[in-house]
Formats: C-alpha cells, sequence, structure tokens
C-alpha cells in the first residue's frame, strides 16, 4: 500500500493539520478496504450491523408477534442503528493505537514522522464515520421497507437532528481518545478496555430499550454519558416522542444542554487523559511495545 | 533417537498442541474478567429488551444460554478458523509444516484445547448469568442435555478444524471473514431468540452450524415453558448433530490436504502483514 505525503511549506500550520488529517483519513479507509474487492467489502461492511439489527427483529417479533410500526419497535430500532457510531468510531480511535502497536508495529514511525498523532487518530476516526454512515442508512431504508416502521415524515425536526447528530460524533470521537490514551500504556488488556466500553455503553444509554428499567444505580452512569442524550435528541428529532419516560417531561433544549455540557466535559477528559497518556508511555518506552503478537 | 509410532506421535501431537491452550488459557487469570464480562454485558443488553417487552421469564433463560455459547462460537472463529493465520503472524506456521507430525493432530489439538477453555468461560458465564437475572431451570433430561452438548462440541470443533484448513490461504481477509461471520451466525443460529422463529426452511438451512440444533435442543430440555417455540425434537437434533460430527471432521481432513498443498505452491505459508 503505498501512501505519498504532501509535503507542506513552513510555517502554514492549518494547512499541516489538514493534510495530515486528510492523509490519515485516506490511510484508516485503506487499511479496512483495501484487502477486499469494493463489492466484498460492501457486503463485509453491512453484514454484521444488519445482523445485529435482525436480531433485535427477530427477538421483538417472537415475543410481541405484532407489528413493526410499533412505537416501541421503532425506537429500539432507530436507537440500535445510530448507537453502531458509538461503537465503530470509538472503536475507531482506539484500535489504531493497539492495531498499529502491537499488529503492523507501525507506530513508532508515526511518532517519528512529522504527523501529529492527535491528528492521526482523527482521521482514522473519520474513516469509520464514513463507512458506519453508509450502513446506518442502510440499515434506516431496510427499517422502512420491508420492516414496515413509520417515520413521521411531516414533522421531522431536522434542525434538532443536525446540532445533535455533529455533536454525538464529537463526544464519541473524545471517548475514542479516552481509550486510546488508555491503550498507549496498557499492553494486553487494552483491546478488553476498547471493547469493554462500547458494551457498557450500549446497555447503559439505552440504545435498545428505555433507562428507566436498569437499576437505579445504573441509571445514574445512564445520565452521565452524553450518549443518552444523544440518542434521544435523535430519537426525538425522528420521531418525536422519547422512548424513555424519565424524559417525557424534559423539553429538547434542556436534553440539548445536558449534550453539550457532557461533549464538553468528555472533550476535556478525552484529550488531557490522551496527552498525559501519550507523556508517560514514552517517558516508559511503551510506544513500541509488542504484547499480543 | 527414537522415533515414536504414527498412532503415538499423533496422540502426542495433539496433547503438545492442545496443552498451551490450555495451559496458556488459564494462566493469564486476569483474562477471564474480560471474557466473561464482556459476554454478560451483551447478554445484559439483550435481557433488558425482553424486560422492557415484558416477555415470558424463560426468554432471559434463552438469552444467558445463548451468551454463554457465544465462549464456543468466538472460540471457534478466533483461534481455529483464523489461527493459522496468527502463526503465519508470528512465523510459527512454517515451523507446523516443517514439523513430522499431521496437521490434522495439530487442528485436534486446538480444538481440544480451546474446547476446555471455552467451558471454563462459558461455565462462568452461566453462573454469574443466571444469578445477576435470576434464571431458573427445570431439567427435564440431564442425560440428553449433556449428549446433545457433547456431540454439538464434537460437530461445532469439526467444522471450526474444517474453517481454519480454509482460511489456510488466508491473509488479511482471515480476520476480517472471522469478524464478518460473527454476528451473522448469532442471529442463524438464534443465540437471542427461539430459532423457529426465522421460519422453517431458514431454521433448516441454518442447522448445517451444529451450535443452532445444539441450543434448540437444550433450551427445550431446560426450559420446557413452551413447547411451540422450538424448532425439532430434542432426540431428532441429536441424532441430525450425529451425522454432522463425521461430516465435518471428514471435509476438514480434505480440506486441508488441498489446502496446505495449494499453500505450498502459492507460497503463501510465510507471508506476513499480506
Amino acid at each position: 500500500m503505498a501512501v505519498s505525503f504532501e509535503v507542506p511549506r513552513r510555517g502554514s500550520t492549518l494547512k499541516e493539520i489538514w493534510i495530515q488529517f486528510k492523509q490519515a483519513s485516506r490511510l484508516g479507509w485503506l487499511i479496512e478496504s483495501n484487502w477486499a474487492d469494493p463489492f466484498v467489502f460492501a457486503v463485509y461492511s453491512l453484514i454484521r450491523p444488519l445482523s445485529t439489527a435482525l436480531i433485535l427483529v427477530f427477538m421483538y417479533l417472537v415475543v410481541v408477534r405484532g407489528s413493526t410500526s410499533n412505537p416501541f419497535f421503532v425506537h429500539l430500532y432507530i436507537g440500535n442503528a445510530f448507537f453502531m457510531y458509538a461503537g465503530r468510531v470509538m472503536m475507531g480511535i482506539s484500535y489504531a493505537i493497539i492495531d498499529d502497536r502491537e499488529h503492523y508495529e507501525m507506530l513508532k514511525y508515526i511518532y517519528i514522522s512529522p504527523l501529529k498523532i492527535f491528528v492521526f487518530l482523527l482521521g482514522r476516526g473519520v474513516a469509520q464515520v464514513i463507512t458506519t454512515t453508509v450502513s446506518v442508512l442502510v440499515i434506516l431504508l431496510l427499517g422502512l421497507w420491508p420492516l414496515g416502521i413509520r417515520i413521521p415524515w411531516s414533522s421531522l425536526n431536522w434542525p434538532l437532528f443536525f446540532i445533535s447528530f455533529p455533536l454525538g460524533i464529537i463526544a464519541i470521537a473524545f471517548m475514542g481518545y479516552l481509550i486510546a490514551g488508555l491503550a498507549l500504556v496498557i499492553a494486553r488488556h487494552s483491546w478488553a478496555i476498547a471493547d469493554g466500553v462500547g458494551a457498557v455503553l450500549y446497555v447503559v444509554s439505552g440504545a435498545i430499550f428505555p433507562i428507566d428499567i436498569l437499576p437505579s444505580w445504573v441509571q445514574v452512569i445512564s445520565r452521565a454519558i452524553p450518549l443518552t442524550y444523544w440518542l434521544e435528541l435523535l430519537r426525538r428529532s425522528l420521531l418525536g416522542s422519547s422512548f424513555s419516560p424519565s424524559f417525557n417531561t424534559m423539553p429538547d433544549w434542556e436534553l440539548f444542554l445536558w449534550l453539550v455540557g457532557l461533549t464538553v466535559f468528555f472533550g476535556f477528559l478525552g484529550y488531557f487523559v490522551f496527552q498525559r497518556m501519550n507523556i508517560v508511555a514514552r517517558r516508559k518506552g511503551l510506544i513500541d511495545q509488542t504484547s499480543g503478537y | 533417537m527414537r522415533i515414536p509410532p504414527p498412532l503415538e506421535l499423533f496422540i502426542r501431537s495433539i496433547i503438545g498442541r492442545a496443552y498451551p491452550r490450555v495451559i496458556g488459557a488459564n494462566r493469564e487469570l486476569s483474562w477471564l474478567i474480560p471474557e466473561t464480562v464482556l459476554p454478560l454485558l451483551g447478554l445484559a443488553a439483550y435481557v433488558y429488551v425482553y424486560r422492557a417487552m415484558k416477555a415470558p421469564t424463560e426468554f432471559v433463560g434463552y438469552v444467558v444460554l445463548g451468551g454463554a455459547m457465544t465462549a464456543y462460537w468466538l472460540n471457534i472463529l478466533w483461534s481455529m478458523a483464523s489461527q493459522f493465520y496468527w502463526e503465519k503472524e508470528t512465523a510459527n506456521l512454517q515451523l507446523y509444516i516443517m514439523a513430522p507430525v499431521s496437521p490434522m493432530a495439530i487442528l485436534l489439538g486446538m480444538g481440544i484445547g480451546g474446547l476446555v477453555a471455552s467451558t471454563i468461560r462459558a461455565g462462568a458465564v452461566i453462573i454469574v448469568g443466571s444469578l445477576l437475572f435470576g434464571v431458573t431451570y427445570q431439567v427435564s433430561s440431564l442425560g440428553l442435555i449433556l449428549l446433545v452438548f457433547f456431540l454439538s462440541m464434537v460437530a461445532l470443533y469439526g467444522m471450526g478444524m474444517l474453517l481454519a484448513s480454509l482460511f489456510l490461504l488466508s491473509g488479511r481477509e482471515a480476520y476480517n471473514l472471522s469478524n464478518a461471520l460473527q454476528e451473522p451466525v448469532y442471529l442463524f443460529s438464534g443465540f437471542y431468540f427461539p430459532v423457529k422463529s426465522l421460519g422453517f426452511w431458514a431454521a433448516a438451512v441454518a442447522s448445517i452450524i451444529p451450535l443452532t440444533l445444539g441450543l434448540d435442543a437444550m433450551r427445550q430440555l431446560m426450559f420446557p415453558g413452551d413447547p411451540t417455540l422450538g424448532f425439532l425434537s430434542p432426540w431428532v437434533e441429536c441424532g441430525i448433530l450425529l451425522l454432522l460430527c463425521p461430516l465435518f471432521l471428514y471435509l476438514a481432513k480434505v480440506a486441508l490436504v488441498k489446502m496446505e498443498r495449494a499453500a505450498r505452491i502459492k507460497g503463501t505459508l510465510s507471508l506476513r502483514w499480506q
């Protein structure tokens, strides 16, 4: 795989960052996709999320034996579709550290190149956003037909959707940095942390069920993560109603403020932890450690 | 130097390959935590979905049992099917091929070792999951459950050996194929819902994966709440599994010979990072 890099003129910092970001995104895309022809890659990208969605469809059908236009099912389906961003973008950023350090043994070369590691990881995350968007669109189309979920097109709240959606992606990216930071200083268990955080978020964010059904102490965690508010806002903007009864009384602006506040909090936390762990890993000589291969 | 007779060498190779699987898996005990907690988190999400839908209580048991069985399927995908890819990455595969042992013995050793290691993880998931979510079992025939489990595992690990042989030629796509096969099998084998709800023909096709029939039979024997949810009778499923066992072992042997020869011709046995 040949990756050509443009050499920026000195002094053009923004342009330099843009080139690094662009090349890292391209590299991420090539790593994701160049092992197969485009058709096989398309099937590969869709088969996992489609299967997860269909598991939920059959779980619903076997119990309820009713119509898939039921509001409960529609909320569950939409939540599951958008949660894919959390799984894949967060993993994309954190796994880049694990893969490049342990598997391809390239992380040390990234560090000694003019690339900024922070920008490099962001680019790797962007490649995941693109592939995930395709998967989400296909799952939503499958939901509309043949599953027949009903979306009230006339009352869609596009402004709410378009301001909430990117904010949630930013929050997810910073959570990815948080895990990437931990992965820098942890050897054998770094993949488990990445997978574990994704699995925890799937449960506590109420992606596929209302958070009210969780034990009360878990609901405290649910309310402390941006994903819960993000999924709730996306559901409201697309479906016009809440999944969780406890959010029923909360107006859109309040949910949005929670999302903004928690995104800023996780933004600082992710950035701080990553930069701190980056220094620790370099001091301890962990950048080129290999423990799993 | 004494050269052991072929059968002894075969058995010693199996033990030799199974040994690191069993010892290695339990040497780093801290692995038990993520390997138990991760499936538990996955199944917890599905348990809460059933609870939110006010499903009958046996559905929670279905999810816990299915969640425990994921340990075996993950073991098949990541430690059997794509194992030769990992061995290639660590430059061990060429040593296996050069050694005067049957590759079939290496696969059998991998399978037996993996089965033992996965059973510890699956057992932990069942115990913790059952306690956490209050699952009650109504075991009607322990002997039949054990027979179904045994046959499912023999057929499943036979299938794992077949996949390992088929993946022998693969490079990076082995990793991606394993990744892509994970959730579809959860879907088609009915890990989290009764497979009968897929419809008769889809369930019949899915029965080629031994866990489909094994799970369905075990659920019927452990949670006899709604008999209409079972796909076939446990005895019939047992009989089909009995046929799948030698079929997969035979196919694995044939595929291994062919793929090893193809890999030698293409010179891919020692290629890394391809």
